[in-house]
């Protein structure tokens, strides 16, 4: 039989077809992981792991997180929702020492905190770090050149230690702390709760004095390895 | 119509106002019409509008102009959607629309001359106040307008023309008059915004 009648013949079969449409349906069945709905495929490549990683913050974790940006001196917080550090979201809408604004861009976020430092106020921004990189010319176009103070805080999504293996996050991860020291903005990962109010402050005090942005990146290990006495050693 | 006509009218109406300006053309224009304390240069696309509604937001108590252009805004959308989200009623953008990515040395056609409409972008944001003038009557009717439904967004159609490019250039750089605009808000305000060095 000649080669393309051969070829012709097995697209055409019935159960080929059958199997294909099988295996193409287990790779696409949703799976419910609390308030992410992954499907078989993203198991395949580690989305599974991060949408459950993303539910593990604690309220006190995230309470901690939040009372340190208060206490030093953050009252101003833009910010693009993302899913690791969602649990702080209702504590900073919830607490009129922040005005907070909902932005659909990164860049936005940046401008927007940029603005508000004009006028006397003390911005932190909120934001998964892919937009670290999205907001970057924004970054280097007002806060940089005018010298403006800005606390960045990402989630570090496809950090070495956290998802690294991820094909979503990968590349962002490994691109994001090159690029902060390329353009030279001082930045702490923190992969737990140890001393976190005070590297919170000393982000927010060391983003006001030299009047330059700063950023916190927060790893998968933050939000699951709080410390069960805030302040103390981790474990 | 020409934007520095339009300028003219907007800084003989302003007060205690603060100006938030965009890049080239408008800024020089703004530069060379308005030596006030309460102006601030941003000087690059997509970010002026975004700037205008971060300190209108921070500072609730003053107006807020933002100069933006039809190359800067459609740089960045996403920030019509923010503002039409907040729509804080001291807060008015400007857009002149000339129709042209026109810096120093390109005079290239912006999607404003290739089918794109700002006002109904913004509309479509939510910026239920969004209009377009035409003329220097329109617009100085429109910078009046009433802030009760929220934030002011009017596009403002100019001619393309060179009037800019033969101006003198600001002298100030952005840290400059960052400090200048931070000690006179201190100052208007009654607040601290550098404090103690030491």
């Amino acid at each position: 039989m000649p080669r393309s009648k051969r070829r012709l013949r097995i697209s055409n079969s019935g159960s080929a077809w059958k199997r294909i449409i099988r295996d193409l349906r287990r790779l696409t069945m949703p799976v419910d992981c609390g308030e992410v709905t992954a499907t078989t495929k993203d198991f395949a490549h580690g989305t599974y792991k991060a949408a459950m990683g993303a539910s593990d913050m604690t309220p006190e974790l995230a309470e901690q997180l939040v009372g340190a940006l208060r206490e030093g001196g953050v009252d101003f917080v833009p910010f693009l929702p993302e899913s690791r550090l969602r649990a702080i979201i209702p504590l900073i809408e919830g607490d009129e020492t922040f005005t907070v604004v909902r932005v659909a861009h990164e860049g936005s976020a940046m401008s927007i905190a940029s603005g508000a430092a004009l006028v006397g106020r003390i911005p932190a921004v909120y934001m998964e770090q892919t937009g670290i990189l999205l907001g970057l010319y924004h970054l280097l176009s007002v806060p940089m050149r005018a010298g403006l103070p800005l606390v960045i805080l990402g989630s570090y999504v496809g950090s070495p230690a956290d998802s690294g293996n991820n094909i979503t996050w990968t590349g962002y991860g490994k691109a994001v702390e090159p690029v902060l020291k390329a353009v030279g903005i001082r930045y702490q990962v923190l992969e737990d709760g140890y001393r976190l109010r005070e590297r919170v402050i000393d982000m927010v005090r060391a983003a006001l004095a030299e009047k330059q942005p700063t950023c916190l990146l927060l790893t998968g290990e933050f939000t699951t390895k709080m410390v069960e006495s805030p302040g103390s050693e981790p474990k | 119509m020409k934007r520095i006509d339009c300028l003219r009218i907007l800084n003989s109406k302003l007060t205690n106002e603060l100006v938030a300006t965009t890049l080239t053309g408008t800024a020089w224009e703004w530069n060379h019409v308005s030596q006030r304390e309460g102006n601030i240069k941003v000087g690059s696309m997509g970010n002026a509008s975004a700037v205008a509604l971060g300190m209108a937001l921070g500072l609730p108590t003053r107006r807020v102009f933002g100069l933006d252009s039809d190359g800067s805004v459609f740089m960045d959308l996403a920030t019509l959607t923010t503002i039409g989200t907040y729509m804080p009623p001291n807060l008015s953008i400007l857009v002149f629309d000339n129709e042209r990515y026109s810096g120093t040395r390109i005079d290239q056609p912006s999607p404003s001359a290739l089918g794109s409409d700002l006002e109904a972008i913004a509309l479509g944001a939510g910026i239920s106040t969004a209009k377009t003038v035409r003329t220097l009557e329109e617009f100085e009717t429109a910078i009046e307008m009433d802030d009760e439904d929220g934030s002011t967004y009017i596009v403002v159609k100019i001619e393309n023309e060179p009037t800019a490019r033969n101006l003198p250039k600001p002298t100030h750089d952005y840290q400059e008059q960052k400090y200048h605009f931070w000690r006179y808000i201190e100052r208007t305000e009654n607040v601290e915004i550098l404090g103690a060095v030491w």
